[in-house]
């Protein structure tokens, strides 16, 4: 499945940016300017 | 009348391989240069070899070192062994690679049942790729990364966890910086020293 979800954290070790999701499995496959096309597995 | 047959071709008898550093060495305050003659090059923190590993002296979040294949398409793997099931008690390695300095590069990581594929860009660090694994604590585990092209696979255990396509501006960096190496991940209170050994650059 892939969706867009909102892009969150600040750059940090502790706080990466990253997808908002709560999947286990998943990758990027675009990232925008303040959201991800995610890909989702299982 | 077949004695020495074969010396010296301890790591020439395989075209494919670029890079081996067992750390079958003396123990040292400095890395040194690996088996096959490139330097390794700190880029935070102090590294050392001990027990025929190599190992932070630093105890440092992030402190990493590199070393130079000369390739950029290459499968790079090593033995690893830390402390990761506690979220907040950890110690361990990470893969580093497709590396050009301490600001921009790619590094993964087993870390409380999962792999994780990240990128950091001018020193800011974003997450790209999840895998929930089962990943046992305290014991010896390999990670292996294909880089190939614009695509990136990562192995836990030689199981696929990861397979991603660097796209956008990925796409004209970082497949042309070529360091690889390790880098620190530690919070917390851990009480185990992490270690490498084992390390390997193919050619793909």
């Amino acid at each position: 499945m892939i969706i867009t979800v909102k892009k969150i954290g600040i750059g940090t070790e502790e706080d990466p940016i990253r997808p908002e999701t709560e999947a286990k499995n998943w990758k990027v496959i675009e990232e925008y300017e303040n959201e991800f096309l995610i890909e989702i597995s299982e | 009348m077949f004695m020495g047959l074969g010396l010296g071709t301890h790591f020439n008898n395989n075209r494919s391989v670029k890079l081996v550093d067992y750390f079958n060495r003396n123990s040292s305050n400095v890395v040194g240069k690996a088996d096959t003659g490139q330097t390794w090059q700190v880029l935070s923190g102090t590294w050392a070899t001990n027990g025929e590993k190599i190992y932070p002296v630093s105890d440092v979040n992030s402190n990493t070192i590199i070393i130079d294949p000369g390739i950029t398409n290459y499968k790079v793997s090593a033995l690893l062994y830390g402390q990761f099931a506690v979220v907040n008690d950890l110690r361990y390695l990470n893969i580093v690679f497709h590396c050009l300095d301490i600001n921009n590069y790619m590094f993964t990581r087993a870390y409380a049942n999962s792999i994780e594929l990240y990128k950091i860009v001018n020193g800011s660090v974003m997450k790209i790729g999840n895998y929930y694994i089962s990943t046992p604590d305290q014991f010896e585990y390999t990670i292996t990364v294909i880089c190939k092209g614009l695509n990136v696979k990562v192995f836990f255990n030689n199981i696929e966890c990861i397979n991603y396509d660097l796209n956008g501006t990925e796409t004209s960096t970082f497949p042309n910086y070529s360091s690889v190496g390790f880098r620190l991940s530690r919070g917390g209170n851990p009480t185990i020293i992490p270690t490498a050994d084992n390390f390997m650059v193919e050619e793909v």
